[in-house]
């Protein structure tokens, strides 16, 4: 019973321990995004003003609802590989609905953001019931919900999208437009999920110790099944977003955006063993990413160097992770 | 697996086709195919894409009205999965091979064994780097879009002004060959300044792109796109920057001659796949049915101005069945002309 008790310690402890170290990365990611903005601002004036900080965020607000699920899908010690193709098959089924079934746009929107729950629900499914590795689960659904976005246009993206398609993500409110909104208020919201709420701190005792957790009557499966479910919704949301945005919609829409996800969660200082990370991480992680990507296109550096730079970044990122981490465990 | 079926289906009524092929024929097509033969031809295309999609509309409406016996595989972008995917017609004893590639410098191997193995081999939308073993192509001249979207650009802007160049995939043929045409061009008007170039692989890419190019150049007249997509992502970025930018596209898909009708862009070139690859099937299947055909035929894309634009919106629109209806007597008209792209 003490013992037990000392093991359900040990996890609180960690969890306060990895606030620490979250803390000392947080900070050093802090320090890169400042830095990285002093660098474009020296190079173009144009960098540090109100209209393109609008552009960063609108570039970064579809991938910061993917990673906010991811993040928590992460911590539970799981991925998700499957919301890249969950933009595309949530986008494609929206359009279809509005150009061949003459559905009203609310409808169809809220129709695709459904889509994505119900891929997350399979996610959620697969993991926390059948028990299978979230790798290969969500790799299943991540190739099948790509042919899914394939068949739903029967091969090709659709066309003839109605331009009002496009009222969703392009109105504005309050001098920002609706997708930027959805992302703050999901960074916010996530945020507090996370570290006032019950349901937080039983995603963090999850993945840091799933024994433990169970033991302290935590219903893992219930928590894993949720995270899945979570991250599918928001997934669906960033594609119906992503597709209104520019009035498109394509099988090829999101691809590799999981990875991109992945990434910043990676470079906010999550472990990919679950257990440690945070929604402030992520949303550095993102903006770090989202703030690269914005500089280098005005220095007018080609794309694949800018693909160096971020493989780059990832690298120190959790190299420098497991510095600390290493650091703390010899102290 | 699913090959396997369908040659085992064909094999088990064969003796059915015999008798049906003869009663079926309309007389259209009794001259080409020998009334005891149907000719078998496997298609392998790139990938599944809307040009591609289109391109099996195309090609499958040309083999019902020729009575071809079609065998369809999509390589998604694999070229690996090509190379299987011709080994396997090979194996099946086709007649002929088409190919639409994914990749230049790809499948050596798999012609040479299929030329050795008897079967005739053609090419469309795109070759290969060897192509010693291929017997006949339809292709696209991309260098001449290029021109022709970077010549609309400078007629646009009189010939003096700030233009970005918006490719492609970076590194893909047409890529390379269309980026050429346009800087071809653009070479020779010294007041044109080209003040950015990259590439975006599709529309979402392409609006956070040139979104940060409104960034960084204040002034901005022009893009010229080496796509249909990517061009109205650039107009994405320019309507949510406040700005006004002349831009041209390439393939004349329906969003781009929508947005050439409706002033979004000054101008497309029309590649209408339906009309391309059903010519490249076609001259395939003249070759197998042992007639004298061209090496190549090149299949040249039209300028689609504002003032142009009602000209192709039919055949790829509003009336895209009744193209379809008569596509095999148009293609095989055009092999004879010279003129694959006349869609009258």
């Amino acid at each position: 019973m003490t013992g037990l008790q000392q093991n359900m310690v040990g996890s609180w402890t960690r969890r306060f321990r990895s606030g620490f170290k979250s803390f000392a990365l947080r900070n050093s990611m802090v320090g890169a995004l400042l830095l990285a903005a002093i660098v474009f601002s020296f190079a173009n004036p144009r960098f540090a003003s109100f209209n393109n900080l609008q552009s960063i965020l609108i570039a970064a607000a579809p991938f910061a609802l993917i990673a906010l699920g991811q993040t928590l899908v992460i911590l539970t010690g799981g991925i998700d590989l499957s919301v890249g193709s969950v933009i595309a098959l949530s986008g494609m089924v929206s359009a279809w609905l509005v150009v061949n079934q003459g559905t009203p746009l609310g409808l169809a929107f809220a129709i695709g953001v459904l889509v994505g729950l119900l891929v997350g629900l399979v996610n959620g499914f697969l993991v926390a019931v059948l028990d299978l590795a979230p790798f290969v689960a969500t790799l299943a659904t991540m190739t099948a919900g790509a042919g899914l976005a394939y068949a739903v246009g029967r091969g090709a993206p659709i066309q003839g999208i109605p331009a009002e398609f496009g009222v969703l993500a392009n109105t504005r409110w309050l001098g920002l437009p609706i997708p930027v909104w959805l992302m703050i208020v999901g960074v916010i919201a996530v945020g507090i999920l996370l570290q006032r709420y019950t349901f937080g701190t039983k995603i963090y005792a999850v993945g840091g110790n799933p024994s433990a957790a169970s033991v302290a009557g935590i219903k893992v499966q219930r928590v894993r099944f949720s995270v899945y479910a979570i991250s599918g919704l928001l997934a669906g949301l960033s594609g119906v977003l992503l597709s209104s945005r520019v009035v498109n919609a394509s099988p090829s829409l999101g691809q590799g955006y999981e990875l991109d996800s992945i990434a910043a969660v990676v470079i906010g200082g999550a472990s990919l063993f679950g257990g440690r990370g945070s929604v402030w991480g992520t949303a550095l992680g993102l903006f770090l990413i989202q703030t690269l990507n914005n500089g280098l296109d005005i220095m007018l550096v080609p794309s694949y160097w800018q693909d160096v730079i971020k493989g780059v970044l990832i690298a120190v990122a959790v190299a420098l992770d497991v510095f600390i981490s290493k650091r703390q465990r010899s102290r | 697996m699913k090959r396997s079926v369908l040659s085992l289906s064909l094999l088990l009524t064969g003796a059915l086709a015999l008798t049906a092929c003869s009663s079926n024929s309309s007389g259209d097509d009794a001259e080409g195919a020998s009334a005891t033969e149907q000719p078998t031809i496997g298609v392998t295309v790139y990938g599944q894409d809307n040009f591609a999609t289109q391109g099996r509309e195309g090609i499958e409406a040309y083999a019902e009205q020729r009575n071809i016996d079609l065998l369809w595989n999509s390589a998604d972008g694999d070229v690996t999965t090509q190379a299987d995917q011709i080994d396997q017609y090979i194996n099946a004893g086709v007649d002929g091979i088409l190919i639409a590639p994914v990749q230049f410098d790809s499948l050596g191997p798999q012609l040479a064994a299929a030329a050795a193995a008897g079967i005739k081999i053609g090419f469309v939308n795109a070759t290969v780097q060897d192509d010693s073993n291929v017997d006949v192509a339809v292709l696209p001249d991309n260098v001449a879009a290029g021109r022709q979207g970077a010549q609309m650009m400078m007629d646009e802007l009189g010939g003096k002004g700030k233009v970005a160049i918006l490719q492609c995939l970076l590194g893909a043929s047409y890529e390379i060959d269309r980026t050429k045409g346009m800087e071809e061009v653009i070479a020779e008007y010294p007041e044109i300044e080209v003040v950015a170039k990259d590439g975006a692989q599709n529309i979402a890419e392409a609006t956070d792109t040139v979104k940060n190019w409104m960034t960084s150049l204040p002034e901005l007249d022009g893009v010229i796109a080496c796509g249909d997509e990517i061009g109205l992502g650039a107009y994405q970025a320019a309507t949510e920057a406040g700005r006004e930018i002349a831009i041209t596209g390439v393939d004349g898909t329906e969003d781009g001659l929508n947005a050439v009708k409706d002033g979004r862009f000054i101008g497309t070139q029309m590649q209408h796949a339906r009309t391309e690859f059903a010519a490249g099937l076609a001259a395939l299947y003249h070759l197998v049915q042992g007639e004298e055909m061209e090496e190549l035929y090149t299949y040249t894309m039209a300028p689609v101005t504002p003032d142009t634009v009602d000209e192709f919106y039919p055949n790829v629109v509003s009336e895209k069945d009744a193209f379809l209806a008569r596509i095999a007597d148009v293609v095989d008209r055009n092999l004879e002309s010279g003129k694959i792209e006349d869609e009258s």
